[in-house]
């Protein structure tokens, strides 16, 4: 049988301003445009958000501490243009994926060792780079659609609903 | 700006009222029988969502029309007849494919982005207050249904048959959605309702040249003419389920 889904992307989101972007999973999407909106659909329907970004998972580059320990030749030695990658990193297994490091590299495996050589993070068990070429963010200007309901919206705690003390009422009678 | 409304003004705005809220209530309830069964996940988490939103638009005017009559709006829900609800056809016909579903929400949506516009000027404050909430969600579903649209109309020759045909039986239904009873024109008139054979035209525009970008065209068909009172041989059986539960136990709280 062949395979029907349709392309996987990583969803990365900022939940405010002043906040990096964080890794929250990823969706099924036929293109970008469709990505960013499942990932407003998947992640963003009740918390807090400013932007949603999306990159293709074929161009996301991940890596466990594990991986990384194993790799008997340095990788990524074929020379490229350098261009701007972004780099998030994982500081224990408690915490989210979240961007670290913007800077400049011939591949995703320089921009992480580049990383790594500047001694930051030695002992951290995830990374994720991606090139800024291949993330699509969401449209400032659509924030309002895409964000601003969300947040008038409020979970109902499941100890909101007056169930338990209405069935316990009932088997009294 | 806030009016007090004569008595005359009253019926006439809880009658428009209880069409809006009927429309986006049936909708969500044809919406939400994709849940579980739409084709990807990620597309069933957001058609819910959307399903969500409307049965949420319906509730606000529910509760503006409970301002003026004192109707609660879950007896309204729950406990009416059929033949006693005001929403048109085209949104309580079965759910169909999926390219039905899709073309049905995004004409609607396409619809509310008119409507709500023109709303958000009326002259009675708490109509006017809800279009502004409501169209910012609004915005998104068309933003999403429109991208579908798109792609299923420029897809492959399956999809492009079936959203032509999804076209072709639905916009016949359009006609009902701007049928309103004679006491309307004095809304109008007051400005506290807008001109629905006017939003029907620009309506119209817009599904059209979204169509053509679609690679879809417009049925030749004339529309059919349908006041509010007459539903489909479909509608008993959905309002059966939706009111099953409540009717169990009519004095349930919640």
């Amino acid at each position: 049988m062949t395979d029907t889904q349709w392309p996987r992307f990583e969803v990365f989101l900022i939940e405010e301003d002043e906040k990096p972007a964080e890794h929250v999973g990823s969706v099924h999407a036929p293109d970008a445009e469709m990505a960013l909106l499942n990932a407003r659909d998947v992640f963003v329907r009740r918390p807090r958000c400013r932007q949603l970004w999306v990159a293709p998972s074929s161009k996301v580059l991940f890596r466990t501490a594990q991986e990384l320990k194993d790799a008997t030749t340095p990788p990524g030695n074929q020379l490229e243009e350098p261009q701007p990658y972004l780099v998030f990193s994982k500081p224990n297994h408690r915490e989210p994926l979240t961007l670290s490091k913007c800077l400049s590299a011939g591949s995703a495996e320089t921009a992480l060792r580049s990383v790594l050589a500047g001694g930051y993070g030695a002992d951290y068990p995830l990374w994720a780079i991606v090139s800024e070429a291949d993330l699509t963010r969401s449209d400032p200007e659509e924030s309002e659609s895409f964000f601003e309901p969300a947040e008038s919206k409020q979970y109902k705690m499941h100890a909101d609903f007056p169930t338990g003390q209405l069935m316990k009422e009932v088997r009294q009678k | 700006m806030t009016r007090t409304l004569d008595a005359e003004l009253k019926t006439a705005m809880a009658a428009r009222l209880l069409h809006m809220a009927d429309d986006e209530l049936i909708l969500a309830h044809r919406d939400s029988e994709w849940t579980g069964h739409a084709p990807i996940l990620e597309e069933d988490i957001a058609f819910a969502n959307i399903a969500q939103d409307e049965m949420g638009h319906g509730l606000i005017w529910y509760e503006i029309r409970q301002s003026l009559t004192g109707e609660d709006p879950d007896r309204l829900v729950f406990f009416r007849k059929p033949a006693e609800f005001r929403n048109v056809q085209l949104v309580e016909l079965p759910k169909g494919d999926w390219a039905f579903s899709m073309v049905r929400q995004w004409m609607f949506d396409t619809w509310e982005s008119v409507h709500l516009e023109a709303l958000e000027h009326s002259q009675f404050a708490p109509v006017a207050d809800a279009a502004r909430k409501i169209r910012r969600e609004e915005t998104y579903h068309l933003r999403h249904t429109r991208a579908w649209v798109r792609r299923l109309g420029l897809g492959t020759e399956e999809s492009n048959r079936r959203m032509q045909a999804a076209v072709n039986e639905l916009w016949p239904y359009r006609a009902q959605i701007a049928i309103v009873a004679n006491e309307y024109e004095r809304l109008v008139e007051e400005r506290l309702m807008p001109d629905l054979d006017r939003l029907a035209t620009v309506w119209g525009e817009g599904v059209q040249s979204e169509l053509t970008n679609s690679n879809l065209a417009l049925p030749e068909s004339a529309p059919l003419r349908l006041t509010r009172d007459q539903h489909s041989r479909y509608f008993p059986a959905l309002i059966e389920e939706l009111q099953q539960v409540a009717r169990l136990e009519a004095e349930a709280r919640w």
